[in-house]
Formats: C-alpha cells, structure tokens, sequence
C-alpha cells in the first residue's frame, strides 16, 4: 500500500500569482516528489511576432509580462541591432540603463512583498508595496505609464529624460537612500522571517550550474554570473557592475530563501549607485538612430542575418533570438524570459520541503506575474465594477496630473 | 581558454559585434555540427568549462528544421561569450540525440521543440507536453505548413465582427 498522496497546487491557487500546475507527492508533510505543469497563460506571442514587422512586435515583445515590460523589448530590440547592425545613441544607451535599473527597483520590491505575504507578513507587505508606489510613479512620470512604458524602438529610445524629470529621479533615489536601511533591518533582523527563510528551499551551487539557473536565483547558490558584468552592453559598459552573492553581506552562501532575500535587497541598493552614475554622466545628442519609421521599416525589411539580444532582466537573463531573411517579419523569434531558466531549479528547491514552506520557495525564485484584467471600485458600501474606459481615463487623468507638477 | 581558442575547437566562425557606450565588441561564436555529433560537441564544450544553455531556438527551412543551441561559455568569470551550435535534421526524420544527459537544464528547451516543432529527442528522460495543452493535436506551431494559419483563419471567423 502506497504511504504517500498527492497534493495539487494550481492552476489557480491562492499561493501563486499566476497559473502554473505543480503537483506534489507528500508523505506525511514532506514533499518527495514534484511535477510541474506551465503553459496555462502561453498566448504564442512568438508566432504573432512572426507574421508582424519587428517595430510593432517592439509593443509586443512588451506585452510578454507586465511587471518585465521594459527587458523583453530590449532584448527583442538588441537582438534586431545585432543582425542588422544598427547603431544606438550614447543618450538612448544611458536612458535605455536608467529604465531598466528603475524597473529593477520596482520589480525587486514587487517581490519583497509577495515574499513576506506568503509567509504571511502581511504589514511588511504592505510597507514594502507602499513605498514601492514612489518607483512606479517616477516611471508613469517620464514614461507615461505604469507599466508597457512603450520607451523603446529598434534603434534608440522614443522619450528624453528632461531636466525636470532628471530632478524627480534623483529626489526618488535619496527617498530610497534613506529607506534602504530600514528594509534591510525589517527583513534581515526579524527573527520570524529568518525562521521561515533559512535552510529553506536550498538551491546548491552545482543545480544552479547543471539546471541553467539565472538572475538572483543563480547568484544566491554563489553562480555569480550577471550579463550586466559578464557582457555589459547599453551603458554598463561605462558603469561597472559587481554580481551580487549573499556572501557580500553574511559571509557565507546557503542557497536558500534568506540568500535570495539579501541578495535582492542588496541589488536595491546597486541600481541606486547605477542611476546615479548614469545621470552623472548623461551625454546629450539624439534618441535614435533613424527616428523616421518609414525609413527605419525600409531598412529592416533589408535586413539580412541573425542577431542574439541579452540583457539581465530583474529576474536574470532574458535571451532573444531572431533570424531575418530580408521580409517584413523575422522569419524565427525566439523569447527566453528568466522564469523558463529557473523552472528546472524548482524541483530540488521542493524536495523534501515542508508543504507550509511551498508557497515561500515557490516565490522565492520570483516567478513572473499575470496581471489583472478588471477591478472593483468600493466605497462604503456602494461597490461596482469598474469598466476598461473609466479606467484608461482615470490612469490618463493621473499621468498628467502627475507629470505637471 | 579564449574565444579563439574555443572556435577553432569546434570548427566555428567568430563574429564581432558592438555593445553599448563605447562601442565595446563581444565576440560570438557560430558552429556548424552534425545532428549526430552532437552529444561528443556538448561533452568537449563541458570539458573546458560546464557552460550555461539558454535556449535551444528551431526554425522550419522547408523540407529541414534548424536548431541552435545558444550556450554561453565561462559564466561567472567575468569573461562570457555565447557559443552557438547550429545544426538542420530533415523533416521526414526529425530525429536528433537530447543533451539532458549531460546538461539537465536542456530539458525545457528540449520539451519546447517537440511540441512546437516535432522534432525527436532520443533518449530525453521526460517527453511529454510542456507548454501545449495535453489534448493539443496535429499542428506544430512553428512549423511553416500552413497548418498552424488555417487554424488562426478558423479561428478569425468565429470572431464577432466590429
């Protein structure tokens, strides 16, 4: 007679903040085996990128994951770049670095509440997803939008930095200066958080070898590989980075959930230096290499050859590939996001994990997360639904606003 | 060992490629290999360093299929450069030794192909759908046999009209 039983998680669970179907094989409370089961949000964004010319699949390439809305394009862009060997402005390199360090910042403290919601700190989560709003609002300020900032082109970027915004920037990164402190106190001196997170979902540093791992996960099993440092492109070329490992700051790595806590909270502090750096030295001269698009369409239809776009997106490497063959559309895109690296590094986090514990390590490696479609308005007790135009002008209303003072 | 090293290991081109402020180059490299060699190719890459596999990218040539390997070599050194395995099975037999063996992390990239392109892993320890749904039947998504658009056609008709 079997001793064990199957417990299945997903494809909607409260646990996880997009569909994904793992199913586990428990004895007792012990986790011995897990199958994982992805694919229920494939929307074959890949093929439509096939059939359509690469500066529309740009708008595409950023409708992949909301929160990474700035790295598929890039990548996606560079990759373009690459096989038709178009240049880019110093400017668009420098602002291309500083969005998507702010995109870091936001995403790592995206991730930061969820981590401490599923263990069930639910103030420290709503502490980390309110001074999280000074980030996304810097971002709807100079780009226009929360999220899908529609910033990039093959080519360059589509807005400045102005002055003005260069201001708001750095009142954001002093604003942050002074919290980083605290954030680290809050998750790395309570006692409760260090009992749910140490020893626990251990990745060693050979899995992350063997199994491909990438971003944070890598680095806290001590694989410190980061494609900032490793082959910087964009502006961090000029602004080196260090890939962070725990031992930085505890001396010593484990591979578990604490690791991947110290090490995203380290990174925080990192794109503070990174901006920082590149306001400092921000050239002026134009956005883009050809800003007609006619042209710009004209010249990639030309294009011949294959191109690689890498860049270290906040949950790892995010890896394009295209292959043009003189058409309007790429006759082959290929979308690599971090969470299809980090899928494999999941089972030998699970193995032998407690079932209290699944929520946490299945965060712990920041799987990406699907947004919502509608929300409800409440007001005492009056509530509705809100529609898709009462939204979009309300969101108008709010950029604006935002963007005059 | 250096990239020119590694390309001359593998019988590959070295391409130049310009990255960022200052224009810094990166050098890639490309190799050909025989889908039959492609286990012994693998073996000699992890002999000079176990590399990183990003993917493995497929694309239907007519009456062959295309696929890359997108490795990158010295990770966490400081001094990374991708390395590319380029090799073409015939559709008719789509066959092609999987790399799970020696690479674990293939496994994904590995299951993607089957579904989306049909090609055969032998050997792979888990082949079964991964991104498809389980019932998916008949088309291969990235193939270019007009299966896959008579699907989207079907489907553009059910559509309301605006």
């Amino acid at each position: 007679m079997s001793t064990t039983y199957t417990v299945p998680i997903g494809p909607t669970h409260p646990a996880l903040k997009e569909p994904m179907m793992f199913e586990f094989e428990i004895d007792g409370e012990k986790v011995i085996n897990v199958d994982l089961k992805p694919g229920w949000n494939h929307r074959g964004i890949e093929l439509a990128g096939q059939r359509r010319n690469p500066v529309k699949t740009v708008y595409l390439a950023e409708r992949i994951c909301g929160i990474c809305s700035f790295s598929h394009p890039f990548a996606f862009c560079r990759a373009v770049e690459n096989a038709g060997d178009i240049d880019v402005p110093d400017r668009a390199h420098y602002i291309r670095t500083i969005i998507a360090e702010l995109e870091r910042m936001h995403s790592h403290a995206l991730w930061a509440g969820v981590a401490a919601h599923e263990i069930g700190f639910d103030t420290l989560l709503h502490i980390v997803w309110d001074v999280r709003e000074k980030v996304m609002d810097l971002l709807e300020h100079i780009t226009g939008n929360r999220v899908n900032y529609a910033m990039l082109m093959v080519g360059g970027v589509r807005r400045d930095i102005t002055p003005q915004g260069a201001k708001k920037i750095r009142e954001a990164l002093d604003y942050y200066k002074n919290l980083h402190s605290k954030l680290m106190d809050l998750f790395l001196k309570d006692p409760a958080i260090a009992v749910r997170t140490k020893n626990v979902g251990v990745l060693s540093y050979n899995d992350a070898l063997h199994l491909c791992a990438v971003g944070p996960t890598a680095r806290a099993s001590g694989l410190a590989k980061d494609v900032r440092s490793d082959q910087p492109y964009a502006a961090y070329t000029q602004v080196k980075v260090t890939p962070i490992t725990p031992d930085h700051l505890t001396k010593e790595v484990n591979g578990d959930v604490y690791d991947r806590v110290v090490v995203r909270l380290l990174e925080l502090a990192q794109s503070i230096e990174i901006i920082e750096k590149c306001l400092e030295d921000l050239p002026d001269g134009p956005l883009m290499s050809e800003p007609v698009i006619p042209k710009l369409l004209a010249q990639l239809a030309q294009v011949e050859g294959e191109g690689i776009g890498r860049i270290e997106a906040p949950r790892g490497e995010c890896f394009h590939y295209v292959l043009m063959e003189k058409k309007e559309a790429p006759t082959t895109w290929k979308a690599k996001a971090p969470t299809y690296s980090n899928l494999l590094p999941w089972k030998p986090m699970l193995l032998g994990a407690q079932i209290a514990d699944i929520p946490i390590i299945a965060a712990s490696t920041d799987p990406c997360i699907a947004c919502m479609d509608r929300c409800t308005l409440t007001h005492g007790k009056d509530s509705r639904v809100a529609t898709a135009d009462e939204l979009r002008k309300l969101s108008v209303e709010k950029t604006r606003r935002l963007q005059k003072c | 060992m250096n990239i020119h090293d590694i390309a001359k290991k593998f019988d590959g081109k070295v391409k130049k490629q310009k990255a960022g402020v200052g224009r810094k180059t990166f050098d890639t490299v490309w190799a050909n290999v025989r889908p039959t060699e492609i286990l012994d190719r693998v073996e000699q890459l992890i002999d000079v360093g176990f590399p990183h596999l990003a993917t493995i990218s497929g694309t239907d040539l007519g009456d062959k299929i295309r696929l890359t390997y997108h490795f990158t070599h010295g990770q966490a050194t400081g001094e990374e450069f991708i390395v590319n395995f380029v090799t073409t099975v015939p559709k008719t037999k789509p066959v092609i030794h999987s790399i799970c063996a020696l690479v674990p992390g293939a496994l994904v990239a590995e299951r993607e192909k089957i579904e989306f392109l049909g090609v055969k892993f032998e050997g792979i320890p888990d082949a079964r759908k991964l991104f498809l749904p389980d019932d998916w039947k008949g088309a291969y998504p990235w193939r270019k046999d007009g299966k896959i658009e008579k699907r989207l056609e079907r489907i553009d008709k059910r559509r309301p009209k605006k």
